[in-house]
C-alpha cells in the first residue's frame, strides 16, 4: 500500500471527522431538518430529540448532567461567554479578579485582555519550565476579589496535562469558579467534572472527530454558576445561548462523543504506542528536545526543538507532513510561540518547534515514514549547518556576538 | 416519531439542505481542513472560503463589503450591536426575537411602529431619530412572519442623512427577492445559510469596507481578528452553495405566489369574513401566507394540522418554546378578535399543488367543525 501525502500530523489544529459522524450528520440533513425550536410540528419535535439525544452524549462523557451542558459554535466561542459570562455577572458582588495562565490558548487570553479593557484586574501567571501551573503560586494569587480561575487541561502546543484535580480541590476551597478549556482534552482524557471539581468546562466538537463549527459550554448547577449571557435573542439555550441550535452539527458532536467514550482507551493505547515510538527515534537523533513534560502529558502530542537547523528550513524540508509549529491559530503569522517563551525555551530554539500530532487515524506505517524522513532531512540540514559545526566544536553559540553586515 | 409522509409548510423557519450541497459537504467533511494551517490543507481551505465568499457576494452585489462567517444570523446581528458604544439604537417593532432582544445596557432602545399592512411606520421612524449621530438603526428587509417586504433602502437613506448607521436584517430576503446591496445600501447585513436550503449553524455578517468595530469573540486572529475561532468550512462552503443555487433560481421564486394566492381564495371562500391575510395589501414574499381566523386560537388549529400530518407554525419558531400571541399582529394594530388565531403557512417552490389542495381539504373539515363564534 502506497502511502498517502501529506502525512497529517497536525490533529490539535483539527481532525478529519469519523465516517459514521459524516453518515450521521448526511443522516439528519436527508431526513430531519426540522428548526429544534419549531414547536408545532413533528420536524421540530424530532430535530429537538436529537438535540437532547446529544446532549445526552456529551453529558456522559465528564459525568455530568445533560442540563449542565449549553451547545455554542464552539470552544473559542465557550471560552468567551465563560470568563466574560461569570466575570461580569460576578463583577456586582464586588469580584473583580481573575486568574489565567501565560500559556492559555489566544481565545483565554483575548477574552481576559477585553475584561481588562472593562476596568476587571487579570492575573496572567508564569508557568514552571515543564509547562505545568505552580500551585503555590496560584493559591498565593488568589484574593478575595477573584471569581473566576481559568487553567486549561490539555496545552494545545506542547500537550502537557495540568493537574486537574488539585487546582479543582483549591478554587472549591477558596470560593473561586474553576473554569477549563477542554478543547484538546475532551474526548482524548478522561474528564470528571465531580471529581474535578470542574465548573465550568469549554468542549469543541472539530477537535474529537466532530464537526467544526459546533461545540459545548458545560456550566454547574450544583452549587450554581450564573453567567451573564453575552448572546442576546430567541433565549435559545435557556438564554445562555441565543440562535438557531444546529440540528446536524449537534448530532455530529454528540455522536463524536459517544464514539469518544467508548473507545478512548483503545485509541490511547495505539496512540501511546505510536508517540512512544516517534519519541525515542527522534531524541535518537541527539540535541532534539521535548517541550513540556515528559509524563504530565497528552501523547498524540509531542513539541519538538531541533538544535543546530535554521528557523523555517525545517518545515520546508518535511513537506510531506502537515505539521504546525505552535498552534494553528497563530501559526499563519510566523511570530516566535509565546508558550514556548512562557517556557524559557530560547528564541533559536522556539523557532525551530515542531508539533506532532498522532490521532485516530494515524498508522504506524506513516509513523515509519515520518521518522525516516525527518531524521534524513535533520542530517541533511545539520551538515549544511554553521550552527551545527560550532556547536560540534563545543562552541556556545550564545556567546557569540553576531554582527549585522 | 417520522417525518414520513408529512407535509412540511414552514420553510420560513428552516429548509431543507439541497441534496448537492450534501454531497459537497459529504465530501470535504473528511478531510482536516484548518484555514489557519500552513500545510496545503490550509491553503485548500482557504481557497473553499474565498469561493464561497465569492458566491454570496454575487448574490447580493456586495463587492463592497467584507464578509466575515459567524454561526448563524443571531450572532452577526449581536456582534452589530455590541460592537460599538451606541448611545441610542432604533429598531422596528416587527423585528425577528434575534433584533428585538438585543439590548445593550448602555444604549437607549426605541421602537418605531408598524403600519396595519404590515410596513415599517416611516414617519414614526423620522420622530425617533435622536439629534446626535452615534446611533444604530436596525429594521429587516422581509418580516419572518407575514413576509412584507420593508423599505429598506429608503430607511438606510434616512439613516445616512441624519449620520446613523443602519442595520439590516436580511435573513428571510437572502434567495426569495433579489436584494441589491449597491442600492440598498446598508452599512451592516445578516444573513443565514439555512433558511436557502444550506446547513444550519454558520450566517454572516456583511459590513461596509472601511467600517470598523469590537468582535463579540475573541482569540485567534481568523477573520482579520473580527470573529474568533475555526471556521465552519464545511458550513461555510454549503452556505455559499446555496447562495450560488439561490441566485439561479431567484425566478422560480416569485412563481410560488401563484400558489400561495390559490391557498388564500380558496381559504378566503371557506371562512370568508371569519379570516384575515395579514399583509396581502402590500408587497410580500411569494412564499408567505399568514393568516387569521376570528376566535380561533392558533394551539387548536396546530394540533389539528399536526394529527393530519401538516406542519405549520403560528409565526415565528425563534421565540422560547411558549407557543404565545404574535408581536408583530399586536404591532400591526388588528382587531382583538383576530390575536390569537394565526398561522404561518410558508411555502418553498417543491411545494405542489397537491399539498395545498390537501391543507385546504383539512383546513374546510376543521374551520366547519369548530364551534367558533363566527360572524
Amino acid at each position: 500500500m502506497t502511502l498517502k501525502l501529506p502525512i497529517y500530523m497536525d490533529y490539535q489544529s483539527t481532525t478529519p471527522i469519523d465516517p459514521r459522524v459524516i453518515d450521521k450528520m448526511i443522516e439528519v440533513m436527508k431526513n430531519d431538518y426540522g428548526n429544534p425550536h419549531s414547536r408545532s410540528h413533528s420536524f421540530g419535535w424530532k430535530a429537538e430529540e436529537i438535540v437532547e439525544i446529544a446532549r445526552r452524549q456529551v453529558a456522559k462523557l465528564i459525568n455530568a448532567d445533560e442540563k449542565e451542558i449549553f451547545f455554542t459554535s464552539g470552544a473559542t466561542e465557550s471560552n468567551n461567554i465563560a470568563i466574560k459570562g461569570v466575570a461580569k455577572f460576578y463583577e456586582n458582588s464586588q469580584k473583580n479578579h481573575i486568574i489565567t495562565l501565560e500559556t492559555e490558548h489566544k481565545c483565554v487570553i483575548n477574552s481576559c485582555r477585553d475584561l481588562e479593557q472593562d476596568g476587571f484586574v487579570v492575573s496572567y501567571l508564569p508557568v514552571q519550565k515543564n509547562g505545568l501551573v505552580d500551585l503555590n503560586l496560584l493559591e498565593k494569587s488568589i484574593t478575595p476579589q477573584t471569581s473566576i480561575i481559568s487553567i486549561m487541561s490539555v496545552n494545545n502546543e506542547i500537550g502537557v496535562i495540568q493537574p486537574l484535580e488539585e487546582i479543582g480541590k483549591l478554587c472549591r476551597q477558596k470560593g473561586v469558579f474553576f473554569h477549563t478549556d477542554c478543547a484538546q482534552a475532551f474526548g482524548k482524557i478522561p474528564l470528571d467534572v465531580e471529581k474535578m471539581n470542574i465548573d465550568l468546562m469549554s468542549i469543541s466538537g472539530h477537535k474529537i472527530y466532530g464537526p467544526k463549527g459546533i461545540g459545548a459550554l458545560y456550566i454547574r448547577r450544583k452549587p450554581r454558576v450564573r453567567i451573564k449571557s453575552i448572546f442576546s435573542g430567541g433565549g435559545q439555550e435557556r438564554g445562555i445561548r441565543s440562535g438557531t441550535v444546529p440540528t446536524q452539527l449537534v448530532a455530529g458532536l454528540g455522536l463524536a462523543s459517544e464514539i469518544a467514550f467508548n473507545e478512548m482507551s483503545q485509541d490511547n493505547i495505539r496512540i501511546t504506542k505510536l508517540s512512544k515510538k516517534f519519541y525515542d527515534a527522534l531524541t535518537a537523533l541527539t540535541h532534539v528536545y521535548l517541550n513540556g513534560d515528559k509524563d504530565h502529558r497528552y501523547a498524540g502530542n509531542l513539541n519538538f526543538s531541533f538544535a543546530g537547523i535554521e528557523g523555517e528550513s525545517m518545515i520546508m524540508a518535511i513537506k510531506d507532513l502537515a505539521v504546525s509549529s505552535g498552534s494553528a491559530c497563530t501559526s499563519s503569522s510566523l511570530e516566535p510561540s509565546y508558550v514556548l517563551h512562557a517556557l524559557g525555551v530560547d528564541d533559536e530554539l522556539a523557532h525551530t518547534s515542531i508539533r506532532f500530532g498522532f490521532g485516530r487515524f494515524t498508522t504506524e506505517e506513516e509513523i515509519d515514514f515520518a521518522i525516516d524522513l525527518i531524521a534524513k532531512k535533520v542530517t541533511k540540514l545539520r551538515e549544511m549547518s554553521p550552527l551545527w559545526d560550532m556547536m560540534q566544536e563545543g562552541i556556545d553559540l550564545k556567546s557569540i556576538n553576531w554582527k549585522s553586515h | 416519531m417520522t417525518n414520513l409522509n408529512k407535509i412540511f409548510l414552514d420553510y420560513n423557519s428552516t429548509t431543507p439542505v439541497d441534496e448537492t450541497i450534501i454531497a459537497k459537504i459529504h465530501e470535504i467533511a473528511k478531510l482536516p481542513l484548518n484555514s489557519s494551517a500552513i500545510h496545503s490543507l490550509g491553503r485548500y481551505a482557504n481557497t473553499l472560503i474565498d469561493e464561497s465568499k465569492l458566491q454570496i457576494t454575487q448574490l447580493l452585489n456586495a463587492y463592497n463589503y467584507e464578509i466575515i462567517f459567524t454561526s448563524g444570523a443571531t450572532e452577526a446581528t449581536n456582534t452589530v450591536f455590541f460592537g460599538n458604544n451606541f448611545d441610542d439604537i432604533i429598531i422596528s417593532s416587527i423585528e425577528h426575537a434575534s433584533v428585538y432582544n438585543c439590548r445593550p445596557q448602555n444604549s437607549k432602545i426605541s421602537e418605531i411602529k408598524c403600519k396595519q399592512n404590515g410596513v415599517i411606520n416611516i414617519e414614526d421612524f423620522i420622530k425617533k431619530i435622536p439629534q446626535h449621530k452615534n446611533f444604530l438603526v436596525s429594521t429587516m428587509l422581509c418580516n419572518n412572519e407575514t413576509g412584507v417586504i420593508q423599505p429598506a433602502e429608503e430607511i438606510a437613506q434616512i439613516t445616512h442623512q441624519n449620520l446613523g448607521l443602519f442595520h439590516c436584517d436580511a435573513v428571510q430576503a437572502l434567495g426569495k427577492i433579489p436584494v441589491d446591496l449597491e442600492k440598498i445600501n446598508p452599512d451592516f447585513v445578516a444573513i443565514s445559510a439555512h433558511k436557502i436550503n444550506g446547513p444550519q449553524g454558520i450566517g454572516a455578517l456583511l459590513y461596509r469596507k472601511g467600517l470598523d468595530f469590537r468582535p463579540l469573540i475573541f482569540g485567534g486572529k481568523q477573520q482579520k481578528s473580527k470573529r474568533a475561532g475555526s471556521l465552519n468550512i464545511t458550513g461555510i462552503v454549503g452556505f455559499g452553495q446555496a447562495c450560488f443555487i439561490a441566485k439561479q433560481k431567484l425566478k422560480d421564486f416569485s412563481k410560488i405566489a401563484k400558489l400561495r394566492d390559490y391557498l388564500e381564495e380558496q381559504l378566503q371562500i371557506i371562512a370568508q369574513s371569519n379570516i384575515i391575510f395579514l399583509g396581502n395589501e402590500t408587497t410580500r414574499l411569494a412564499n408567505t401566507c399568514l393568516y387569521s381566523i376570528r376566535n380561533l386560537s392558533n394551539q387548536t388549529q396546530l394540533i389539528n394540522f399536526d394529527l393530519n400530518n401538516i406542519c405549520v407554525s403560528a409565526g415565528s419558531s425563534c421565540s422560547s418554546g411558549v407557543i404565545s400571541q404574535s408581536r408583530v399582529l399586536q404591532a400591526m394594530g388588528i382587531e382583538n378578535d383576530f390575536l390569537d388565531g394565526a398561522i404561518r403557512v410558508s411555502l418553498s417552490p417543491q411545494t405542489s399543488k397537491s399539498e395545498i389542495d390537501y391543507f385546504i381539504k383539512i383546513f374546510s373539515e376543521f374551520y366547519n367543525r369548530a364551534k367558533i363564534n363566527k360572524k
